[in-house]
C-alpha cells in the first residue's frame, strides 16, 4: 500500500463515490461490489496526502532528534546500553507501528509511518553498531546493502512501499558500490534489482515503486555496461534497449513506462546529436571489448519486442508521439553502425520527429504539457546547433529570430485553441 | 495471529542485520587474545578526520620490510604474525595463508596498498569531536607521548579494538 499514492487516493475516493450508485444501477452485484471494496480498501477511510506526508516527515524529525538526543551523550553509555537503546527503539517503532495499523480504529497512517521510522532505525543502527565497535572493514556501500534488505524484508512482508522505497534506494546505492569494487555479481545486478522490486510494485499496483524500481533498473544496466566495456556504444545500446521496453509497457504501469522510457530516449538522443559525442557511441568502438554488458540489453530489447508485436492486450493504446520515439529507436541504433557523422543526424532527426510530434498530437488532445515540452525539445535542439557549429553571426541572428516568432505565433494559437475548446466545454 | 508472523518476521530479520554487524568484533572483544600495538600519525596533518581517528601501525611499516611484501600485488591479502613483547607486539613473519597457532603470536589479516600494509577492521577509532581533538594534540603537539592500541584478535584474525593510549591518556574502550 502507498502511503503517498497521490493517484490511488484520487482514485479509491472516485470509486468510494461511484459504486453505491453502480449497485443501484445493476451493473455490478453484490459480490462484484464486496470484491471491489475489498481490492481498493475502500473501507480505510482516507485522511488525505497531506497528513500521511506530515506522518512521514515527522517520523523522519523523529528519527533524527531520538539518534541526536542518543549520540549527544553517546560515549558515557556502555557499549551493552547503546545497543539495547537501538533494538528497543527498533522494537518499539515495529511493534507500537503494526499494532496502529493493522488493530481496528487506530491510526493506521501514523502506524505505518512508524514501521517506515522503524526500518530509518535500522538504517541509523547499521551506523552506530559500526561505531560502538570501531567496524573499518565494512565498506559504505555493504552497510547501505544490509540496509536494504531489512527495508526489502519490511517492504515485502508488510506491504509497505515507503519501505520498499527505502530498498529500493539503498539497495540502488549498494549497487553502484558493488560496480565500482567490480565484484563477480556486476553484469547480473540489473536483473536482481528488478527482480526484486517490480514484483512488488505490480502486487501492491505501487506506481511510485514501480517508477523507482525502473529508473534503478536502467541506471544499474547503463552503470554496468559502461563499467563492462568502458565505451559509450555499449550503454547506449543499453539505453535504448531499455527505452523500446518502457515504451512498449503493455499493462498496468503504460503511462509510468512511457514517461521513464522518454526522459531516457530523449536525453540519450539529444546526447548523440552532437557530432563528438556520438563519434564515441558507434559499434565500430565495441570491437575486442567484453560482451557481457549484453546480458542486460538482450533480455530488455527482446521483451520490448515482444510486448510491441505480440501482446494485443494492451490496456492503453500506443500514440503517435510513442510510434515516433519506437520508429526512432531502430533508426539509431542502425546509425551506431555507420560512419560518421550518421549517428549524429540520426539523432537529430529522431528529436526533430518527437519534437514535430508531440506538438502534432497536442494540437489534437489539447494538452498543454506535451505541447510546451515538444516546443522546448524544438528550441533546444536548434539552439545546440548553432552553438555546436561555427556559423555566421547574421545566420544564427535570422534563426532565432524565426525561431522566437515562430514559437509565439503557434504557442498563442495552441493556447486560444485551448481556451476556445474549454469555453464549449 | 498469521498477521503478528509478518511482524515477527520483520523484527526478526532486521534485529538478525543489526546484530550481524558487529558479531565479529563482539567475539573478538569476549574470546580474542589481547594484544597491544604502537600506532603512529600517517601524515601529522590528517591523522584525525571528523569522528574517528585514523590508526596506522609500527607492525604495518615493518611488515613492508619482511620478505613476501615484495611479491604481493596491490590490494593482495595476507596473514602478519605478531609476537608479543613489551610494551608492545612486533611483527614477525608474513605468510599468504593463516599460520598455524602458537604461544604469544597472534595472526592478522593485512591488506598490501602498494605503499604500505593495513591491518583489516584496524583503522579507524570512532571517539567524539572533542576527544579527536584532544587525542591529535597530544600525538602532534610539542610535547609528543607514544600512543598505543589495545585490542583483541580473535582465533579468525578479526581485530577489536578496544582503546587508544596516549601517555597517561585513555580513548575509547
Amino acid at each position: 500500500m502507498d502511503l503517498l499514492d497521490l493517484s490511488g487516493q484520487a482514485f479509491r475516493a472516485r470509486l468510494r463515490r461511484e459504486l453505491p450508485r453502480w449497485r443501484e444501477e445493476g451493473l455490478v452485484d453484490e459480490r462484484g461490489a464486496a470484491a471491489l471494496e475489498a481490492r481498493y480498501r475502500l473501507g480505510d477511510e482516507g485522511i488525505g496526502v497531506a497528513t500521511a506526508a506530515i506522518y512521514l516527515l515527522g517520523a523522519l524529525l523523529v528519527g533524527g532528534g531520538v539518534l541526536s538526543l542518543v549520540a549527544w551523550n553517546w560515549d558515557a553509555l556502555a557499549p551493552a546500553l547503546k545497543l539495547l537503546i537501538l533494538f528497543g527503539a527498533l522494537a518499539a517503532c515495529h511493534i507500537v507501528g503494526f499494532r496502529l495499523w493493522h488493530v481496528p480504529g487506530r491510526l493506521p497512517r501514523l502506524g505505518h509511518a512508524l514501521t517506515f521510522l522503524g526500518t530509518l532505525v535500522l538504517g541509523a543502527g547499521i551506523g552506530l553498531v559500526a561505531q560502538i565497535y570501531h567496524i573499518s572493514t565494512f565498506r559504505p556501500h555493504d552497510a547501505l546493502g544490509v540496509w536494504a534488505i531489512g527495508a526489502l524484508c519490511a517492504g515485502w512482508a508488510l506491504r509497505s512501499a515507503p519501505n520498499i522505497a527505502v530498498a529500493v534506494v539503498t539497495g540502488f546505492l549498494w549497487c553502484t558500490g558493488e560496480i565500482d569494487a567490480g565484484g563477480r555479481l556486476v553484469p547480473f545486478l540489473p536483473h536482481l534489482f528488478a527482480a526484486l522490486f517490480l514484483p512488488f510494485a505490480w502486487r501492491e499496483r505501487s506506481r511510485l515503486v514501480f517508477f523507482l524500481a525502473a529508473v534503478g533498473t536502467v541506471s544499474a544496466a547503463c552503470t554496468v555496461a559502461g563499467e563492462l566495456s568502458g565505451e559509450g556504444a555499449a550503454v547506449t545500446a543499453v539505453a535504448l534497449a531499455f527505452a523500446v521496453l518502457l515504451l512498449a509497457f503493455p499493462v498496468r504501469f503504460t503511462g509510468i513506462a512511457r514517461v521513464v522510457g522518454f526522459l531516457l530516449l530523449v536525453p540519450t538522443a539529444y546526447l548523440l546529436s552532437f557530432a563528438e559525442l556520438a563519434e564515441g557511441a558507434r559499434f565500430v568502438e565495441l570491437g575486442g571489448k567484453s560482451l557481457l554488458w549484453l546480458a542486460a540489453a538482450l533480455p530488455a530489447g527482446a521483451a520490448g519486442i515482444l510486448f510491441l508485436f505480440f501482446f494485443f492486450r494492451r490496456t492503453d493504446p500506443i500514440g503517435p508521439l510513442t510510434r515516433t520515439a519506437l520508429a526512432g529507436i531502430p533508426l539509431l541504433l542502425l546509425m551506431m553502425a555507420f560512419p560518421d557523422p550518421a549517428l549524429a543526424i540520426g539523432a537529430n532527426l529522431c528529436l526533430l520527429a518527437l519534437a514535430g510530434a508531440g506538438i502534432v498530437n497536442s494540437v489534437s488532445t489539447l494538452r498543454r504539457g506535451p505541447f510546451w515540452g515538444a516546443l522546448l525539445l524544438g528550441g533546444t535542439l536548434i539552439a545546440s546547433r548553432f552553438f555546436e557549429f561555427d556559423t555566421e553571426l547574421w545566420l544564427k541572428a535570422i534563426v532565432f529570430l524565426v525561431c522566437g516568432v515562430a514559437v509565439i505565433l503557434v504557442g498563442v494559437a495552441f493556447e486560444r485553441k485551448v481556451k476556445e475548446a474549454r469555453s464549449v466545454a | 495471529m498469521r498477521r503478528y508472523g509478518r511482524l515477527i518476521l520483520v523484527l526478526g530479520v532486521q534485529a538478525a542485520l543489526l546484530a550481524a554487524v558487529p558479531a565479529r568484533q563482539i567475539a573478538a572483544r569476549a574470546w580474542g587474545t589481547p594484544v597491544t600495538l604502537v600506532t603512529m600519525p600517517v601524515d601529522p596533518y590528517d591523522l584525525l578526520s571528523g569522528y574517528f581517528v585514523l590508526l596506522a601501525y609500527e607492525v604495518e611499516r615493518a611488515a613492508a620490510e619482511l620478505p613476501l611484501a615484495r611479491e604481493l600485488e596491490w590490494g593482495a591479502l595476507a596473514w602478519l604474525e605478531l609476537q608479543e613483547a613489551d610494551p608492545a607486539w612486533t611483527a614477525v613473519a608474513l605468510h599468504r595463508t593463516k599460520p598455524r597457532a602458537a604461544a604469544g603470536r597472534v595472526a592478522v589479516r593485512v591488506r598490501w596498498n602498494g605503499g604500505r600494509f593495513e591491518i583489516e577492521g584496524a583503522a579507524r577509532l570512532y571517539l567524539p569531536e572533542e576527544k579527536s581533538r584532544r587525542a591529535e594534540r597530544l600525538q602532534t603537539g610539542e610535547r609528543t607521548a607514544r600512543a598505543l592500541v589495545d585490542c583483541r584478535v580473535g582465533s579468525d584474525g578479526t581485530v577489536a579494538l578496544v582503546r587508544l593510549r596516549i601517555g597517561d591518556e585513555t580513548f575509547g574502550g
